[in-house]
């Protein structure tokens, strides 16, 4: 009895450590997911910041031109930066980037990377070391609009044109505004007056509507002509408050914006074609409130143009990136001295005119620079500048084949800013 | 009568062995909760440089100068950046220059950023990815302080808290 009475006492005991034993290896199981997964969760985290930051580097690179190799070089050190640099990963291996180039034009690149994370507390379950891999896709695809039931494509895409000139007094009185005005209009006799929309904005020490835009897709050719003769002769009353004086870029170009929001049924390509000889010297509205253009009375800063304010070329700027990032190619024709200067890359607190619109224009994290034809163009649109009648008219040429949709792909229009898809 | 009195004892011994093994389990047990925690906090400092990378890279709001522009980009996060008060975010906005020397801007967020790690080991020392003429980039760092709740339970406010960091380049 007694003797019973004690196995049975010590058989109980024993059960309660056996067990605890065994709840020890399913609690060390149990910690270890939490553990080790833990880990694992915050290594893929990192990853997979690092791997999206080399693949916009990379794609950058690609986008401006550069050789894969190269491409493959600026996200390794990219990642290497970002990954190394968190302390945990001191005694990790280097993990080797895989870059994937799935279309050069417009770009499609794939960038991943594996590790092997090995567990501390897993083993006990029979695991040595966990695969993670985290990858990143960048494109420059141009967002298209949803068409129902869209048509064959045999011909190009309906265009609105929205052309802004520059008609301040410097352009004017040089010899060299014919040409503008006669190049100018090649572009819309380029256009298609049935399907194809224009409007023409002016500016000087104001802003002035001489065409606005259809409701309807078209325009009127004849009344283009007449006013594209009419601006060969500036003093005309027609022109009045559009012409002559300042440069009130910043303000046209909202302007601009505002019509071609309103649109009602925007074509395929929207457009905004600018020619400007100079700096934004005029400040015309709150830029708090860009909507309210001209509301104020136009304010002169900074004339002469090497002393033109930051407030007024940064108006011009922000015209110009809300009219993309509604989607809108940008191009723009500089003309004359006024705007060169300043050399490329530019830091902060730029001052030359053509660095901001080249600035206002490029992709993120690039410094854009002009190629031999003293154009610069990439998926937002294009800059080109000319000092004499030669080049203008390469310029608009350039316009032309835009506009026309006749260039190669890849050319301004077809693609988009480089944006992480994936 | 006698059997039920067996059974107490029996019942007692365990309960003795229980009572012993508690604190062992415990042990086992309770740090798992400053572990998540720890986990947790680097997690959400790298989703939020990552973010803020992406939007300076980006930058919608370029022009302005570079504090300004942190502080847009924090704001445009929806408070990403903002939970926790224990942290504090520095951005550098590198620019290669001719022979391999870069232009470097920084900023803070907060600017009375009371983290004294932020200012500890010079920004050479970690690692800046090389840069070509004209390339630019955008190192978002975050450091933050994490005090953990369990040992705090247990050893006072003497237990340290653990210093996070994440970084994003972009």
């Amino acid at each position: 009895m007694r003797r019973q009475r004690l196995d049975d006492g010590r058989r109980e005991r024993g059960a309660v450590t056996l067990m605890a034993a065994f709840g020890m290896v399913a609690l060390i199981g149990c910690a270890g997911l939490a553990l080790d997964g833990g880990m694992a969760y915050l290594t893929r985290a990192r990853l997979s910041s690092a791997v999206d930051g080399a693949a916009l580097a990379a794609g950058r690179v690609l986008v401006l031109g550069g050789r894969f190799a190269e491409a493959e070089s600026v996200a390794q050190a990219y990642f290497d930066s970002a990954y190394f640099a968190q302390a945990y990963a001191a005694g990790l291996t280097p993990v080797k980037l895989n870059l994937r180039l799935l279309s050069q034009r417009p770009l499609h690149l794939q960038v991943s990377a594996q590790i092997r994370q090995p567990l501390y507390l897993m083993p006990v379950l029979g695991m040595r070391d966990m695969a993670i891999a985290a990858e990143a896709e960048v494109a420059n695809t141009r967002r298209q609009p949803a068409t129902a039931g869209s048509p064959a494509v045999s011909r190009r895409k309906g265009v609105d044109l929205m052309m802004v000139t520059d008609m301040s007094s410097s352009i004017l009185h040089s010899s060299d505004w014919v040409h503008v005005v006669r190049e100018s209009k090649k572009v819309f006799e380029s256009l298609d007056a049935r399907s194809d929309r224009v409007a023409q904005i002016i500016y000087g020490d104001g802003v002035k509507t001489l065409l606005p835009f259809q409701p309807r897709p078209g325009f009127d050719l004849a009344e283009m002509r007449r006013l594209n003769g009419v601006m060969q002769t500036p003093n005309v009353p027609e022109l009045d408050g559009g012409a002559g004086g300042g440069t009130a870029t910043g303000p046209a170009l909202a302007q601009a914006n505002e019509a071609l929001a309103r649109l009602p049924a925007r074509a395929p390509l929207p457009v905004l074609l600018l020619f400007t000889d100079g700096v934004a010297n005029l400040q015309c509205m709150d830029p708090r409130r860009p909507g309210d253009a001209l509301s104020v009375p136009c304010r002169r800063i900074g004339v002469p143009v090497s002393q033109s304010s930051n407030e007024t070329v940064a108006q011009m700027r922000e015209g110009i990136r809300a009219a993309l990032d509604r989607g809108t190619t940008v191009l723009i024709v500089g003309y004359g001295r006024e705007l060169r200067g300043t050399p490329h890359p530019v830091p902060e607190g730029i001052k030359s005119g053509e660095a901001w619109l080249l600035d206002a224009l490029a992709q993120p994290g690039e410094a854009p620079r002009l190629d031999a034809n003293q154009t610069y163009s990439n998926g937002n649109g294009m800059y080109c500048w000319s000092g004499d009648p030669v080049g203008l008219k390469a310029c608009y040429d350039k316009v032309i084949q835009v506009v026309t949709q006749a260039g190669a792909p890849g050319a301004p229009g077809s693609a988009g800013p480089l944006r992480l898809i994936r | 009568m006698k059997p039920p009195r067996v059974l107490d004892q029996a019942r007692g011994g365990v309960l003795i062995e229980f009572v012993l093994l508690l604190p062992v389990l415990l042990l086992l047990a309770l740090p798992l909760v400053d572990y998540g925690r720890a986990i947790w906090a680097p997690v959400a400092l790298n989703d939020a440089t990552r973010a803020l990378a992406n939007w300076l890279s980006r930058e919608p709001a370029a022009g302005l100068p570079l504090p300004q522009r942190l502080q847009q980009a924090v704001a445009a996060m929806h408070g990403v950046a903002d939970r926790g008060d224990d942290r504090c975010f520095v951005v550098t906005w590198l620019v290669g220059g001719a022979g391999g020397a870069a232009s470097r801007a920084s900023a803070r967020w907060p600017e009375t950023c009371r983290i004294e790690t932020a200012a500890r080991a010079p920004l050479a020392q970690r690692s800046l990815p090389q840069l070509a003429p004209g390339q630019q980039a955008y190192v978002v760092e975050a450091f933050g302080n994490q005090p953990p709740i369990f040992l705090r339970g247990v050893l006072g406010a003497a237990a340290p808290p653990t210093a996070v960091y994440a970084r994003a380049v972009f």
